[in-house]
């Protein structure tokens, strides 16, 4: 039955699903925590107007969505610093409005158009090398800082007044964690698609959330429920010859009820 | 040149939103001294101290221990117990793992930071919670945890913002008591905001009345006089018409007196 891991492209996405699964669903952690879910979601949206900018510049689109991508999350929180707006507000501005910049720029290109459907909802399947080393490589520098300062993201997390006082530069901190949120979530596109990227950072810590007693285990399980849900699915995906992305979200959904259930037992 | 102050502050004024909050503060604390700061509600009492943490901005010169009160400056050498202590209660973080956040890095054996932690808490009566979850313990729990968390990095200075809402009586002792040890041990400087006259009398080294301005500072037995609290607190302020409150020593004071002698309940 483990024949398909001889296909390149199988390889191919099992690693890259599992590097991204694993890094979202550790960052996910931060991001529930500081209820950062939504703000996720409109830099996911920003990666159709990064893509479209690559294909009508003729550079990868890939490397300029990560770009356009942690141009538009800095800006979303610079905006929130400055501004009388709540971030929901703001960011129900820059969601819709990079989306249709992206849609204008996909109108604008001449001949070869990209397959608005793959980048929507995802299709690991037909990564290439490129994309396998790119996302590899980011997200193993994602996973080394958030590993590096963890610490200090916990601090920042729990008690950012304190934190502060404590001599953290919680403002440096704070957009360091949006370049490596933005990040994360730009090449997760490419997996799970635009549309579903943000349920992988979202559901494995929310999982984790509902049985973990204390932070390392809100940590630990919440990765391993990334990389369950990345394996299971893109199998699943293989073995039932379905859409991945959304393989890899029900995967990951049926892991959140199982531990809805077990919460009672296991939350002390 | 006179060894540096634990806490210098001149002609410190705040604005916030456009208002004026504080205007012109200035004193200074002596290393190991009690400094309580009283004031009635809204008088700026926090927002003074979160002008010296840093955490709002303001105008004039603080300094902690001969430096430059900002954030880096301040590393490893303050304690913080907030007024109101805001988190997200369904967050799965222990009492273990909140102290050990805010725990400085001098500090690097995990079994030396372990037993730091199981020492603070056992001080403040929290060591049976050490692996609780912080968002299941009660308003006053969270407090003594708060406390603990405040005097493990074993700072030099301590600022403590009515740090003992909703802690009982027996805590509330236990606290002044711990507080005293830890002044003679280490020579800790502490700073604490307090509507308690009696807590005035019996631990304060200096009192600084803020309404605002400040109104009086000094020893308590100069500060507490009636026109400084009238000036503070308004007119008709009559408690200080109770002078056993500041006369009578403290072995004779009753409940009752003790009563009168709160400025105003908690
Ligand atoms: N961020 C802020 N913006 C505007 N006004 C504020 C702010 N923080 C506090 N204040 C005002 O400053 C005054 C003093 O508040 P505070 O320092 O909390 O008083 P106290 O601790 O003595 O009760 C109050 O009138 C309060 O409304
Ligand atoms: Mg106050």
């Amino acid at each position: 039955m483990f024949e398909f891991l001889a296909y390149p492209f199988m390889q191919r996405a099992l690693i890259a699903g599992t590097v991204i699964g694993i890094t979202c669903a550790l960052i996910g952690v931060f991001v529930i925590l500081q209820k950062m879910a939504f703000f996720a979601n409109a830099i996911a949206h920003s990666a159709l107007a990064g893509i479209a900018i690559g294909f009508f510049m003729g550079l990868n689109p890939m490397v300029t969505a990560v770009m356009f991508g942690i141009i538009i999350a800095v800006l979303i929180s610079y905006l929130k610093s400055r501004s009388i707006l709540s971030v929901d507000t703001i960011i129900g501005i820059f969601l819709p409005s990079s989306m249709a910049l992206g849609v204008l720029i996909i109108g604008l290109l001449e001949g070869f158009r990209p397959d608005l459907i793959s980048y929507l909802f995802g299709n690991i399947l037909a990564v290439d090398r490129f994309y396998l080393y790119l996302s590899v490589s980011l997200g193993i520098i994602v996973m080394i800082l958030l590993a590096v300062f963890f610490k200090k993201y916990m601090f920042i997390t729990f008690d950012r007044e304190l934190a502060s006082i404590h001599g953290i530069n919680v403002a440096a901190y704070d957009y360091l964690f949006i370049i490596l949120l933005a990040t994360t979530v730009i090449i997760g596109t490419r997996v799970v698609g635009i549309i579903l990227i943000s349920a992988l950072i979202v559901i494995p810590a929310a999982s984790s959330k509902n049985i973990s007693s204390n932070f390392t285990q809100m940590v630990v399980y919440s990765v391993i429920f990334g990389f369950a849900s990345s394996v299971l699915g893109l199998m699943s995906s293989y073995f039932l010859n379905l859409a991945s992305g959304a393989t890899i979200i029900m995967v990951s959904g049926a892991i959140f009820l199982i531990t809805l259930i077990l919460r009672p037992v296991l939350a002390k | 040149m006179d060894a540096p102050k634990a806490l210098d502050i001149n002609d410190l004024s705040v604005t916030l939103g456009g208002k004026r909050i504080l205007q012109n503060i200035t004193f200074s604390v002596d290393v190991g001294d009690f400094l309580i700061i009283i004031g009635p509600n809204g008088s700026g009492k926090t927002t003074l101290i979160k002008a010296v943490l840093g955490l709002v901005p303001s105008s004039g010169k603080i300094s902690i221990f001969g430096k430059p009160a900002n954030r880096v400056g301040l590393k490893g050498m303050v304690g913080y117990v907030p007024q109101k202590f805001e988190f997200d209660r369904t967050f799965p973080i222990t009492v273990s793992e909140v102290l050990d956040i805010a725990l400085g890095k001098e500090l690097r054996e995990p079994l030396k930071r372990k037993q730091r932690i199981g020492s603070v808490l056992g001080q403040v009566g929290m060591a049976d919670y050490a692996h609780k979850k912080i968002g299941t313990l009660s308003g006053g729990q969270i407090q003594r945890v708060l406390i603990a968390r405040a005097i493990a990095n074993q700072p030099k200075i301590v600022f403590f913002d009515e740090p003992l809402a909703g802690v009982d009586i027996k805590g509330e002792k236990s606290f002044y008591e711990l507080i005293r040890n830890l002044k003679e041990a280490q020579k800790l400087t502490v700073a604490l905001i307090s509507h308690d006259v009696t807590v005035v009398n019996l631990y304060a080294d200096k009192v600084a009345a803020l309404n605002r301005i400040m109104v009086a500072f000094g020893s308590p037995k100069d500060v507490l006089i009636t026109q400084n609290m009238e000036k503070a607190y308004g007119q008709g302020f009559g408690i200080f018409k109770h002078k056993e409150c500041l006369e009578k020593p403290q072995e004779e004071l009753t409940q009752q007196d003790i009563e009168r002698c709160k400025l105003f309940g908690e």
